[in-house]
Parts: structure tokens; sequence; C-alpha cells
């Protein structure tokens, strides 16, 4: 409990300098059920990833790329 | 061809050429890098990539639109059924280049956008009034439907204005990726986050990403902002980090022909050029992207070497990796390592 609390104080202090109120430090926090969605979308990204290029050895298994010139290729798995 | 790795996302230089002076500018972007690619060279390289079977070429610079060809090799590379993207910094976007790119059909326009304010985004671009015509390059790739996206490097000198730039944007953009500055090329060391700088950031995106639908604003972290954290929602575009993916889907190109695994990464990562070697030479060899395709969790250092997450993780970017500590597989800004912290410290 201390521990939480030490937390949750020290991401509210961390992000007052970037204008964020409580709830969004609140919101940016996972969840359960955010855990469980980005489960699942993984677990889309690498069964498609592997479908889709299963000639080769599983590219898609190994892609994560994370930036703007990847965006069009993952932005239609939002 | 049979290919154990295929390039997916490839980063290239078009020119070293550039009409900005930025301060974090890993490239040192400026004058043109001694004997660049010819436009032939070009052509005949978008070939190579096609035979790798690349999806996505992203063209960049310098000023990747400083480049007279840029146009006739942006087309050849959607001719020959690769997406194509342009970073810019957006001073020359005008009428003639934003017809150009709806001629082309690139599939986005990253623009560079480092401050809230025409004073920090001027002093950090070393251009005055480069503020503006960003904003306005902006507005008319809005005006015109071409799916425009913001790029932000993040330091000590604009940090505070995230908020800023966010409320700038929101509507103008589709996505919009943050990321931190690391001291490559000219970036002065003393401006790079430090690490509780570096999770606000990581938080703000958390934060930004569930407060905006990825239709209103997409908003992601880029390198080494997103892995593995236990408090944080995913702030990656991403749903899995499984390392770094230079030289295994990722591959850089520089405006010479030298090739890399990512473009960021220093000159010691250089594995060949495009001018004494095909590419798909290259990047088939088998001594080529060591660092990454023949990794082992031996090759973790520091922190990295006893962390749960180490075998796929491969130690984070290699990049700010490389540039922080001088050697792979080691990254210092990472959120599951500074969350150990957080939550050790009381």
């Amino acid at each position: 409990m201390k521990r939480k609390k030490h937390l949750t104080t020290t991401l509210q202090h961390m992000g007052q300098t970037l204008g964020l109120s409580d709830r969004d430090i609140t919101n940016a926090k996972r969840t359960a059920r955010s855990m469980l969605g980005i489960t699942i979308a993984a677990a889309v990204v690498i069964i498609i990833g592997k479908i889709v290029t299963s000639q080769l050895d599983a590219v898609g298994l190994y892609y994560t790329g994370v930036s703007i010139k990847d965006f069009g290729l993952l932005s239609r798995f939002f | 061809m049979s290919l154990k790795h295929i390039p997916l996302s490839v980063a290239w230089e078009l020119t070293l050429s550039c009409n900005m002076r930025c301060m974090h500018c890993g490239s040192s972007a400026g004058d043109t890098r001694s004997q660049e690619l010819t436009t032939n060279e070009a052509l005949n390289l978008c070939s190579q990539l096609q035979e790798l079977r690349a999806k996505y070429i992203n063209l960049t610079g310098g000023e990747a639109l400083l480049r007279k060809d840029w146009y006739v090799i942006a087309k050849e590379i959607k001719d020959r059924g690769m997406q194509v993207s342009v970073l810019s910094n957006g001073l020359l976007l005008n009428q003639k280049t934003i017809a150009q790119l709806r001629s082309v059909g690139v599939y986005a326009i990253a623009i560079s956008l480092d401050g809230g304010t025409a004073q920090t985004h001027d002093t950090i671009r070393g251009i005055p009034g480069s503020f503006e015509k960003c904003l306005s390059g902006l507005e008319a790739l809005k005006k015109e439907n071409l799916p425009a996206t913001i790029i932000t490097t993040v330091h000590k000198g604009n940090l505070s204005e995230l908020p800023l730039i966010r409320d700038l944007i929101i509507g103008k953009t589709k996505a919009w990726q943050i990321q931190i500055a690391v001291p490559i090329g000219r970036f002065p060391r003393e401006y790079i986050l430090s690490k509780e700088e570096f999770y606000a950031v990581a938080l703000f995106i958390a934060a930004m990403k569930k407060r905006y639908s990825a239709r209103e604003l997409a908003v992601m972290g880029a390198h080494s902002i997103g892995y593995h954290s236990q408090v944080l929602r995913n702030t990656m575009v991403s749903p899995v980090w499984n390392g770094c993916q230079a030289g295994i889907s990722v591959l850089g190109i520089e405006s010479d022909g030298s090739i890399k695994g990512c473009l960021s990464l220093p000159e010691s990562f250089v594995e060949g050029n495009i001018r004494q070697r095909p590419l798909a030479d290259i990047w088939e060899d088998p001594s080529s992207f060591s660092y990454n395709r023949d990794f082992s969790r031996t090759d973790l250092k520091d922190q990295c070497t006893t962390c749960r997450f180490g075998k796929t993780c491969k130690g984070g970017c290699t990049t700010v990796s490389a540039s922080l500590t001088g050697a792979p597989h080691n990254d210092p800004y990472c959120l599951y390592h500074f969350e150990s912290q957080i939550l050790n410290s009381e």
C-alpha cells in the first residue's frame, strides 16, 4: 500500500511538469482490461504476421517497428 | 530469392544536405555528403529494394525535398509496388511539392515540430520563421487531405512544451511520434533528458493515448520509449516489443549508398556500400548485422544482464544504447528498469 502510494505520488509529481491531471495519471496506468487488450492485439499482430509471411521465417512474428515509418503497416490494427 | 529476413521498413537518407541546422540532428546535416548517389544509382537501388521485398520506404535527409530528383525516386518506389513516405522539416512545402506528394501517393508526410512556440522551435531549428512555415505547411497538407504526421524530438530545451505542441496539432495530423534526442551528431550531451524526465515523457504519451482515440490523434513513443513498463499502458504503436529490429526487418541507407541496420545508428555500424556490393549481398551476408541477428543473452550488459525480458528485448534500442554507453544491448533509458528503481526506493 505504501509502495503504491509512493508510486502514485511520484507519477503525479512527474506529470505536473507536463500539465497532466490526477485523472490523466490514473488513465496512464495500465489496468487488467488494458493488459488483456494489448495481449489480444499482440496475438493478432503475431498471427497475421505469421500468415502473411508464412513463406518466410516468421518475419511478422519478429516485426515490432515502433515509429511513423511503420505507421502505415500497423495502423490497420488500431 | 529466399530470404531469412526482409527489410519491411527502410529509412533512406536521400541527401545529407539540409536547409536547417537543428541542435539535435544526429546526422549533423547541412552540407551534401561526399559522393551521394546519382539519380541512376538511386533508381537502381529502388529495383534492389523491390528484389529484397521491402515494403515501406521512408525518404528522409538532411532535407529529402532538397534533392532535385526526390520526386522521380519516390515515384519509382511507388511504381515498383512499395509504399513511400517522406520526412521533411516543412520549409519546402509549397503548392508544387504538395502536388507532387499527392501525385506520388505517399502514405505519410512526417513533419518535424520541436516547439510549442516560435521561439523554441526556431531556436532549436536554427531558422527564424520556421515555426510559422511548419504550421502553414501542416495546414496546407490538411487542406489537401494528405496524411500529415508530426515528429517531435524531446530534450531539456522543449520538454515542457509537449502540451503546447499537442494543442497546436490536434485535429491537423493523423499521428504524433515522440522520441528522445540522444548524443549523436551535434546534439549537446547536456541537453539530454534525465531518466526521470524520460519517464515523464512516457507518462505523457500513455495519458494522451488514453485521452485521444487513434482516429483523433495517434500518439506513439518511438525508439526507446515504451518497452516492458509494469505501470503504464502501452506507449508504442506496436503492442509488443521484441527487441531492436535493425538488420532484421529494418534497414537504413545513407545518401552515399552506405548500408546500416537502422539509419540512426553511428557510422561504426555501416555494413557495406551498394557501390561495392549489391544490396542483397550485404543484406544476406551471414556476418552482417551480427549485433542483432546473432544476439544471445550473454551479449547483454550492465543493468540488462539479469533482466527477465533480456532475451527478447535484447537490451533495448541499439542507437540509444550505443550512443550513451558505447555498446548495444544496454539501453539505460528503460521504463522497466526505472520503475524497479522507483518501486525499490521506498
